[in-house]
């Protein structure tokens, strides 16, 4: 009973190496771009597309795929998946202005609310590196305070000590803030308040119920905030601070 | 067997003596030691290098030292040395050896020069070359009128004739605009190796456009003269004047390893002579440097006859087609108008031409695009202006056609190009809407196309892989963490054992004092004088010297005392401390004669002076 399970295991790990073996997604990638290359984007779409189901999740293929929609002329969408490319890696030059080439192809033109100084660095900081490059800075500064302990504890000397005491308070405070940006960043990739529009033109309700107020229009492409949901509708901001009610299906979540 | 040995022991020394006979002489302080100078020609042209040699002959090579060679450079240029060589000759059974110094020089002037001795160190004794006498006279002139680019003072190797560089313009007077093709070739003669190729130095009034030149696997022959010379064209340039006038092109240099023989003193020698067989001539690499002349170009200014007013520059021959990215255009869309021009000339630095668009368009700065190529002695392409404009009203759009003109230098006149004229009809489009207009940047991005797609390359990351997991973070800041703590417990345990020896003697200052009190009170009470004296000092000199650190080495009373004020203890426990100390001092010297009340007036000195000053410096 025991070797029949081991066999049967065996056999199925087997098998499904085989068929992975045929599916590479190193062959598939391949086969996208061949079809990319031909100008058949509704080919290369589904090839990517299926790695997706596959559960991969890789700028390079998120790029890829923003691409071929780009070409495709789906704005909307590619816009969406060079926005997840970017979220995973931002300091792609190719993925980053790509991203821009597109987004020049938004009907809207929104004007950013100016924020604070330090909610800017933060924002700055987080949507501009990766999160490895984070967590490298946030390991680097807790090397730098565990020095600082060191001398702080290994030491009498007096200045020293006072020196080390007040360069420790301010690298507690980096590290701290570090390790919450590397939090805040893997909060974001796990799940993003922010949604790409998809249909063409969308019309802005001021309040939820059936009888709104149109209040404005925005269209394909453009990135809002969604704040909350409710009975499938959404309420979204946009970067220069207007707010309103759409249906959820019109967007889609980064 | 005994024999045997011994006939061992004497061949043995046999041989020994035997080597030792033939190593005597070079062992010895020869008696037959001469030092020489000499020169390869002892009348030499201007300009033309020669040798200078002082040889160490007979003797032990290692015994001399301190080799000094006279003043070359008085009258010649040292353009090479010393290069040593030492030579070793076996003459009917005799060793001799000789080294010498060898200089090559070249003469500054004409007239007749001494080169004085030169010295050196033998066996402790100083010893002196002859002195030469070299005649310059007159050259033949030939030397240095060949290179006008690579004669210049130090750096002459006397080998201008047979490795220099030109820079060849296939024209010397050109229009404004129009390209000079330069080549810069080097003629050799010798064997070379190219060092760093220098930039191209700038030169004011010129736009300069390199070529790649395919260098061939063998290099023609030219002969010039009646002399062979290699050529290498090692660089192309394309010059277009921006300015008219008088201009210079500035010279083009390039440093380079000159493979030259060295000569060798000629010598009836048979040995000599079988060395001096070309093939083992000596060869030394010598650095050079190439330097090309510099140019002066005739640039005229473009005719004023016959300029038409769309003219902006170009010169060269030129194409041009006009077109637009699509027919269906709406009111409010952004289009674009596309002028590509095609041709050869001083295609970099064109300027877009001027379209009317009608004022009822939004337009916008164009964009340019550049597909270059050079190739066949000249730089062609094509260079796109692409006009983004946007109609702000439907109906009857007329683009009147685009002119362009150039000036054609081998024809000598203005050409003058005209595009289509486009009709559209525009239709009814979204209406305007001011906010989300683009912006000149958003135009520049609008024009572009996207980036190609990336490569496999790697393993592909899966949804769940992108994010930093919690454990490695929690890893990575518990090891500094860890090694921060084992840090410091090591340090502490290192200054337990090793450190501090100072801090911890003040700390336990007090108590050690205490430590010697109780001593000494016991001795005074089973009256052990010496004991007890000897108690009692430690106790007040082992307390003053630990807590303020003060060297064992200082013994004196007043020197200790100044210490005390120094740190501000009061007078009334200074002068009992002086009191303390004296005693002790008194009674180290005469023990025997100290009375019991005297003895315990001293301890209560003692105890009082440490309770006092360790208050006192507590306070």
């Amino acid at each position: 009973m025991k070797h029949l399970f081991i066999i049967l295991t065996l056999g199925t790990i087997i098998t499904t190496a085989m068929a992975q073996e045929e599916k590479s997604p190193e062959r598939i990638l391949n086969q996208a771009a061949e079809q990319y290359s031909q100008a058949d984007y509704e080919r290369a779409i589904e090839l990517y597309q299926s790695l997706l189901a596959q559960g991969y999740a890789d700028p390079k293929l998120y790029y890829n795929l923003g691409n071929a929609y780009f070409k495709n002329g789906d704005l909307g969408k590619s816009i969406l998946f060079y926005e997840r490319a970017y979220l995973l890696q931002p300091e792609d030059p190719e993925i980053a202005q790509n991203l821009k080439i597109a987004r020049a192809r938004i009907r809207d033109r929104v004007e950013p609310i100016p924020l604070l100084v330090i909610v800017k660095w933060w924002n700055d900081l987080k949507t501009t590196s990766s999160a490895s490059t984070l967590f490298l800075y946030s390991t680097i500064l807790a090397w730098l305070l565990a020095g600082a302990i060191f001398l702080f504890y290994g030491f009498r000397n007096v200045l020293l000590r006072r020196v080390v005491l007040a360069l420790g308070i301010v690298l507690i405070g980096l590290f701290a803030a570090s390790v919450a940006l590397v939090q805040a960043k893997n909060e974001s990739l796990a799940a993003e308040d922010f949604g790409i529009i998809m249909p063409f033109e969308v019309i802005v309700h001021s309040t939820p119920d059936a009888t709104a107020v149109e209040s404005f229009k925005i269209h394909e492409g453009l990135k809002v905030e969604v704040l909350e949901e409710k009975d499938g509708l959404v309420r979204i901001r946009l970067a220069d601070g207007k707010q309103g009610w759409i249906s959820a299906n019109e967007l889609v979540l980064i | 067997m005994v024999h045997s040995v011994r006939h061992t022991a004497a061949a043995l020394f046999a041989v020994l003596f035997a080597f030792g006979a033939v190593g005597m002489p070079i062992g010895m302080p020869a008696q037959d030691v001469s030092f020489t100078a000499s020169v390869s020609q002892n009348e030499v042209a201007e300009g033309q290098q020669f040798q200078v040699t002082f040889t160490l002959s007979g003797g032990s090579l290692r015994q001399h030292r301190n080799f000094s060679a006279p003043d070359l450079n008085q009258h010649f240029l040292t353009l090479m040395g010393p290069s040593t060589s030492t030579q070793m000759q076996f003459i009917n059974g005799r060793t001799s050896s000789s080294i010498s110094w060898t200089y090559v020089v070249q003469p500054r002037k004409k007239g007749t020069f001494t080169i004085p001795p030169a010295t050196i160190e033998y066996d402790g004794e100083q010893i002196k070359t002859n002195s030469v006498q070299v005649k310059v006279v007159a050259g033949s002139g030939s030397q240095s009128q060949r290179g006008g680019g690579s004669q210049s003072g130090e750096d002459a190797l006397n080998i201008d004739d047979d490795f220099y560089m030109r820079a060849v313009a296939d024209k010397r007077t050109a229009y404004l605009g129009e390209p000079i093709t330069v080549t810069y070739k080097v003629f050799s003669r010798v064997n070379f190796q190219f060092g760093e190729i220098v930039k191209l130095p700038r030169s004011i009034g010129f736009w300069a456009e390199e070529f790649e030149i395919d260098q061939p696997n063998r290099y023609p022959i030219e002969v010039i003269d009646g002399k062979q010379y290699q050529v290498l064209s090692i660089k192309r340039v394309q010059y277009f004047p921006t300015q008219s006038g008088e201009l210079f092109i500035e010279p083009f240099e390039v440093s380079s390893v000159v493979r030259v023989r060295q000569k060798r003193r000629s010598s009836n020698n048979q040995i000599d002579r079988f060395f001096s067989d070309p093939f083992f001539d000596r060869y030394q690499n010598v650095e050079y440097t190439l330097r090309s002349q510099r140019l002066k170009i005739d640039v005229k200014p473009l005719p004023e006859a016959g300029m038409p007013e769309s003219f902006k520059g170009a010169v060269g021959t030129y194409t041009m087609d006009v077109s637009l990215d699509r027919e269906d255009i709406k009111a409010n869309e952004t289009a674009s108008l596309k002028v590509k021009i095609q041709g050869s000339g001083n295609i970099k630095l064109l300027e877009g031409p001027d379209v009317d668009f009608p004022t009822s368009v939004d337009t916008y700065d164009p964009r340019i695009e550049d597909d270059m190529r050079s190739g066949a002695g000249r730089i062609s392409g094509t260079r796109t202006f692409e006009y983004i404009f946007i109609p702000r009203f439907p109906g009857q759009l007329t683009i009147p056609p685009v002119e362009f003109s150039y000036f054609d230098y081998k024809k000598e006149e203005y050409v003058e190009l005209t595009g289509d004229e486009f009709e559209l009809d525009i239709a009814k489009g979204a209406p305007r809407d001011e906010a989300n207009e683009p912006t000149q940047a958003d135009v520049d991005y609008l024009a572009m196309d996207v980036n190609p797609l990336k490569q496999a390359d790697g393993e592909l990351r899966r949804r769940g892989e992108t994010a930093v997991p919690i454990s490695t973070m929690m890893l990575m800041y518990l090891i500094p963490a860890f090694v921060a703590a084992g840090g410091i417990a090591w340090k502490r345990r290192y200054d337990r054992i090793h450190g501090d020896a100072v801090g911890l003697r003040m700390r336990r200052a007090t108590k050690t004092a205490e430590k010697h009190l109780a001593a000494s009170k016991k001795y005074l009470d089973h009256k052990m004088i010496e004991k007890y004296y000897q108690e009692v000092a430690r106790a007040l000199w082992g307390y003053i010297q630990h807590k303020l650190t003060i060297p064992t080495s200082e013994t004196s009373v007043e020197g200790v005392l100044a210490v005390l004020r120094n740190r501000n203890i009061s007078d009334a426990t200074i002068a009992n401390t002086k009191e303390a100390l004296d005693g002790i001092e008194y009674a180290r010297f005469s023990p025997t004669r100290a009375e019991h009340a005297e003895m315990a007036e001293l301890y209560d000195k003692a105890r009082t002076a440490i309770v006092t000053i360790e208050q006192e410096l507590r306070a």
